[in-house]
């Protein structure tokens, strides 16, 4: 379980540049797990090859019946996981170790509910309780965070002592001379040859700037700064009350938390070992926790997942039945209403869930792994294979669309409508800059709504009332296909 | 892992090559506009992002150098639009609009440089100009056009006088190529030798006259002078006029209609081979209530996914191409959009490098519809996925589309671009490939893509 | 620079839109009223590019409309006052005509001046910039073809050619003496239209601009001393910048939206993103009261009340 990690690691060290230099060099890690191996059923379905009949080949035949004969005595038997819906959170809860194994392996389905992915909870807290070697990624974010931050405050206070110098230098040239080289300094900066040297001097710093001047002389640093306390104290008084006082800057107390939590994290002993520690020392209070999308797939077209009103205590006799598929699709459109919609009303055919779950299995049929996309403020995103082995190439925001006649008839639907399809620019170029600073393609995902049917009973052939059509929406900037 | 991605917003965050940087996004200090130097290297004249300051400080170096640069912009907003004897253009403005020339004749206020044309009206050299290429549109004509600004606009008459657009005539009058005057007053035609009494024409007068002239708004123009900045080449698309439907239909699509319409079998056809999927009898499913894929026995995983494929999805490839009159504006296109780079004659435009559609975010709050947006694309040729290189890589394929178009989305005068693409996910077989490299190659390729 | 324009400032009113073609109103505007618009126009000495541009300024309805309220400003229908043309006495015309043309001689005497000065320099350097434009132009389809060569590169030689051109145009006297008439005179396209048209009259105005619902939210970040603009291409309705967007980076990026609008958690997680990305906050806000609860929209704006988002991670 914990094997991923370490390729959030390597790409942690790979991806963030400059960054890392800074950084003490860190110890070697284990290889990386073979994801290929791991990760080499893409659904948790079973999946028996027949050996191939060549008709010249009396032998192949006698193969193929033997096969058969074998599925005839012993048929091979699907696998089928449990899972309960937690009403609470409106999503599925997996509990069963070897089911959250077997569904993340097979598919990439759920996540860990105390982690940001894969269940990882159990190896962080051997790693915290020093059992294990090495970061997981959450503890690595955080150090990275931790570290930007103080970047942050050193460049702000670097900013604010040149502010000072400056202020300190024109109150003496005021003094000294009537407002000579000030005068000079402005004629300066209009002239062609001394902008670039204006604009270094007036250059913010950088981040860069700051770790160097950081690691030169801290201790200077921090004397000096010891020393202007009082003087910066109250001229920063003084410019408070002279400016207007606006600042974007984030509260100093939510930093210094920061500090203080992460510090024992950085209490570790090394151990090599990482899959052969039983996990008997404490119980794994990690689930994972499935979409509605997700347990739907799972149990209505593949048939792989059961799921029960309420929990199950582990070793107790199933007693209640499994919710049928077609309570299973009402159950979810209900509670794609916030907050769940009553559960007498009736299906209606753009519920949410409906809409989601077409684009869901849309993607899924054709092979691509689909996850939420909230962290990137989309409904979905594609992962080739899955996210051990690459980035998601797309994200997917998805809209309704009306172009069955049934929904302009009345003035009263076309409004309706409308104000179910309208999207604003602004949300679009918000989305489209939050994918390009990701660096992901941005699909727009449009399910035109069928007209609501007689009848709900048979899921297949609702879902096939419905038709997606997909956009790649990307900035285009025309400076770039000039040739 | 799912958190890798979170790392990707470093990338950009730090690295200096951050793509989707572009200058004209922020306001620039003017300061440096001494720097821009389109006529040396221009790698070192680009001024370079962050020499701002992040908030306002009460040091007097910051208030001068504020004022250095408003003082700067000052300087470069005042300069004003010469023209020297030599290199002068002289256009007049004609408020009724485009008047054969035996008619215009007389009333022409500036008697030298046009009548000389008129006279040596007669080419048997060439071809007269075809008069009837002439918008009705156009209210600008240039007696004497020179330079090399008339390759790519107006429209010459029989008198060789070239005929500008009001976009035209506005773009060449701001950027301070042509002297456009106003019509002399009524019954004080002047004589040869007696005094020109035509005033120039101010750029405030030539926006109030231009501006919505023709079905000229303030967004079409700031993508057309935008553009056209860049070095591009423009013309109005048929989607121009809001009552295309009058226009002739057989002139618009003559150019488009040359992709090849696509085999296959239609969306009908898609559709009742994905019923044969669903209803295959051999399988135990029940789409009904699932499982879809059945109980039984699986032999591969593509048998899974094959029987998974419910939904249907449209196919851009067999959609049949509309007549722009299907669209709704504003999403049609109003603009054809050439590269520089591209050979373009006015008097035969190529089929175009982009096709521009124009928004106003004050007037469509909202993004369009599927309707929309589909109608859109499918009044644009098929533009399939084609070479080498998109055959081995499924992520250009599907980032390339099938149709695509340019949405010029304006907020106040500033334009965004977006690239539309009907990018068809159905048509990718992901599944096909398990087990196969990684990233976007494909091997083996048994689709009709492949032509 | 510090010219102080007559009030109120009249802004073109030109098919729908709000444009200003008076350097000196953006200037003091841009200086005494934190308004700065989006300049949309082609600087006649660096037509080929899109990084500077000129004149005109528009302005969003939401800036006229602010600045109508002050008394600063007033919008004129510049289609019909262009009517004004033809009605042009023709005593006007001449001497519309004849200002122009001294104007321009003067304007041709510093060119000329100027040729004289900088001969040598210039010869030399055109020798280098030539061979170098010329395979810059065969590149660019289409070559600059700005007149006059000397000036098409912008430099602080021109400085006094602006100047003087500010100078005259506002005096319209010109002081320059016809003694030596050394060439042609040099044509002019002026930025404005007044001269030759007089001021329109107050009753001409037209009414306030009709603004969107999001401009409660626009006028109280104005009236704490941000500048504002439009900000979609950036993902949102509005960039503020602490100062001049000529010197600042902007801190915020804002979505306005009604009090009891149902907001999408997820169009929080996607700003916040965005903001955060790119080192800016993300800011919401509106009024608490509706139009019809006030009396008028200035009552609004006191109301309005706003909320900045970080993007925390997970």
């Amino acid at each position: 379980m914990a094997t991923p990690v370490t390729s959030v690691d390597k790409s942690v060290a790979d991806k963030s540049g400059p960054a890392s230099d800074a950084r003490p060099p860190r110890a070697p890690r284990p290889p990386k797990p073979n994801f290929r191996q791991i990760h080499q059923f893409p659904l948790p379905v079973n999946v028996h090859h027949v050996p191939p009949v060549i008709p010249h080949n009396p032998l192949s035949l006698i193969s193929v019946a033997l096969s058969y004969l074998t599925f005839l005595i012993s048929p091979p038997r699907q696998e089928v996981y449990s899972a309960y819906f937690d009403k609470a959170t409106s999503s599925i809860h997996v509990t069963d170790e070897r089911s959250i194994k077997a569904l993340w392996q097979m598919g990439f389905f759920g996540k860990g509910s105390l982690s940001r992915s894969e269940p990882s909870w159990l190896a962080r807290e051997k790693k915290r309780r020093g059992l294990h070697d090495g970061k997981t990624s959450e503890e690595i974010t955080r150090l990275r965070r931790t570290e930007r931050r103080e970047l942050k405050l050193e460049r702000a206070r670097m900013e604010k002592l040149a502010i000072e110098e400056t202020l300190k230098a024109e109150a003496a040239a005021r003094k000294s001379g009537p407002s000579e080289p000030i005068e000079q300094d402005a004629q300066s900066t209009t002239t062609d040859d001394t902008t670039n040297a204006t604009a270094t001097t007036t250059e913010k710093f950088s981040l860069k700037k700051a770790r160097e001047a950081r690691a030169l002389e801290a201790r200077q640093a921090r004397e000096l700064a010891a020393k202007n306390a009082d003087a910066a104290l109250a001229e920063q008084n003084q410019a408070g009350t002279s400016s207007n006082g606006k600042s974007v800057r984030f509260s100093p107390v939510v930093q210094k938390k920061e500090f203080v939590s992460t510090s024992p994290s950085s209490l570790q002993l090394p151990d090599s070992v990482v899959d052969s520690l039983d996990s008997d020392d404490f119980p794994n209070e990690e689930h994972l926790q499935l979409s509605n999308e997700e347990a739907f797939f799972l149990a209505y077209s593949l048939g792989a997942l059961q799921i029960y009103d309420a929990p199950l205590k582990s070793g107790e006799v199933i007693s209640t039945s499994p919710i049928t598929t077609s309570a299973l699709l009402q159950q979810f459109c209900h509670h794609s209403f916030q907050p769940a919609r009553d559960s007498a009303a009736s299906l209606q055919p753009d519920d949410p869930f409906m809409i989601s779950y077409t684009v869901y299995h849309h993607f899924r049929s054709l092979g691509w792994v689909i996850r939420s996309g909230v962290k990137f403020g989309t409904d979905y995103l594609l992962y080739n294979r899955g996210p051990v082995f690459s980035h998601a190439e797309f994200a997917v925001a998805v809209i309704p669309s009306y172009t069955h006649p049934y929904w302009s008839e009345t003035e009263e639907r076309r409004n309706y409508t409308a104000e179910k399809q309208a999207r604003s620019w602004w949300w679009m170029h918000c989305v489209s800059r939050v994918q390009a600073q990701v660096l992901k393609s941005l699909v727009v995902c449009y399910v035109d709504v069928p007209p609501p049917a007689a009848s709900v009973d048979d899921i297949g052939a609702l879902f096939s009332q419905y038709k997606v059509r997909e956009f790649l929406i990307k900035r285009w900037i025309p400076n770039r296909t000039r040739d | 892992m799912a958190d890798v991605d979170e790392e990707a917003i470093q990338v950009p965050a730090n690295a200096a090559a951050q793509p989707e940087v572009d200058l004209s996004d922020e306001t620039q200090d003017f300061r440096f506009l001494n720097h821009l130097n389109f006529f040396s290297d221009s790698s070192p004249s680009i001024p370079r992002r962050g020499e701002k300051d992040f908030e306002p400080n009460p040091t007097e170096l910051q208030a001068d150098v504020l004022s250095a640069s408003r003082g700067a912009m000052h300087n470069a907003l005042s300069y004003p639009r010469l023209h020297g004897p030599k290199t002068r253009v002289i256009a007049f403005y004609a408020p009724d609009g485009f008047v054969p020339p035996a008619q215009i004749a007389r009333p022409t206020p500036k008697a030298g440089e046009d009548e000389k044309s008129s006279e040596s009206t007669p080419k048997p050299a060439r071809p007269l100009p075809n008069s009837a290429r002439i918008s009705p549109d156009a209210c600008v004509y240039v007696p004497n056009p020179k330079g090399q600004l008339f390759k790519s606009m107006g429209q010459a008459d029989s008198s060789s006088r070239v005929w500008l657009l009001p976009e035209e005539a506005l773009y060449l009058i701001e950027r301070g190529s042509l002297d456009i005057r106003w019509p002399s007053p009524a019954g004080s035609t002047a004589g040869p030798g007696e005094e020109d009494l035509s005033i120039p024409m101010s750029l405030q007068a030539a926006y109030a006259c231009f501006m919505g002239r023709g079905g000229l708004t303030l967004e079409r123009y700031s993508v057309y002078t935008g553009l056209k900045r860049l070095g591009y080449a423009l013309i109005r698309a048929p989607g121009w006029c809001d009552d295309i439907e009058h226009l002739e239909a057989d002139a618009s699509d003559a150019s488009e209609i040359t992709s090849p319409k696509l085999h296959g079998p239609g969306l009908a056809g898609m559709l009742s081979s994905l019923f044969k999927w669903i209803h295959d009898p051999h399988s135990t499913a029940s789409t009904a209530t699932g499982p879809i894929i059945g109980t039984g026995i699986h032999r591969h995983y593509m048998d899974v996914y094959r029987k998974l494929a419910i939904i249907p999805w449209y196919d851009p490839a067999t959609a049949s191409e509309r007549h722009p009159s299907d669209t709704t504006a504003p999403f049609r296109v109003v603009f054809h959009v050439y590269k520089p780079s591209t050979p373009f004659k006015k008097s035969a435009p190529p089929p175009p490098d982009f096709r521009v559609a124009v928004v106003s975010t004050r007037d469509q709050t909202t993004m369009p519809t599927m309707t929309q947006l589909g109608a859109l694309l499918e009044s644009t040729p098929l533009d399939p996925p084609r070479g080498e290189k998109m055959d081995r890589m499924m992520y250009m394929r599907l980032r390339h589309g099938y149709r695509n178009v340019v949405m010029a989305v304006v907020d106040q005068g500033v334009i965004s671009y977006l690239r539309i693409a009907d990018s068809a996910f159905g048509k990718e077989k992901l599944y096909e490939n398990k087990g196969g490299p990684q990233g976007p190659k494909r091997g083996r390729n048994q689709k009709t893509r492949k032509r | 620079m510090d010219f102080q324009p007559d009030l109120p400032i009249p802004i073109s009113y030109v098919s729908g839109r709000y444009l200003l073609f008076s350097i000196d109103a953006v200037t003091y505007l841009r200086r005494e009223h934190n308004i700065c618009g989006v300049l949309i126009g082609t600087l006649p000495q660096i037509p080929q590019q899109n990084v500077f541009l000129g004149l005109p300024l528009e302005l969003m309805p939401e800036e006229a409309r602010l600045l109508v309220d002050k008394g600063v400003a007033c919008i004129v229908d510049e289609a019909k006052a262009h009517d004004g043309m033809n009605t042009l006495l023709e005593e006007d015309r001449r001497r519309y005509l004849r200002d122009l043309e001294s104007q321009g001689l003067h304007v041709s005497r510093i060119q000329l001046d100027r040729k004289e000065r900088n001969r040598e320099q210039t010869l030399k350097k055109l020798e280098e910039k030539k061979a170098k434009a010329k395979a810059k132009a065969s590149a660019a389809a289409e070559a600059p073809t700005v007149p006059e060569e000397g000036t098409s590169t912008p430099s602080p030689k021109n400085a006094a050619i602006v100047d003087l051109f500010n100078a005259e145009e506002r005096s319209s006297s010109p002081s320059a003496s016809m003694s030596t008439p050394p060439q042609a005179a040099t044509a002019i396209t002026p930025a404005t239209s007044y001269p030759p048209l007089s001021t329109p009259s107050p009753s001409s105005y037209l009414s306030a601009p009709a603004v969107p619902s999001s401009y409660p939210l626009f006028a109280h970040l104005h009236s704490k001393g941000y500048f504002l603009s439009p900000g979609l291409r950036f993902g949102c309705q509005y960039v503020a910048y602490p100062g001049d967007p000529l010197r600042f980076h902007s801190h915020f990026l804002v979505v306005s939206y009604d009090w009891d609008q149902q907001i999408d958690l997820m169009d929080l997680v996607v700003g916040g993103r965005l903001g955060t990305g790119v080192k800016k906050g993300f800011l919401i806000g509106g009024p608490q009261k509706g139009i019809d609860s006030v009396d008028s929209e200035a009552d609004r704006v006191d109301t309005v009340r706003a909320f900045s988002l970080e993007w925390a991670g997970m």
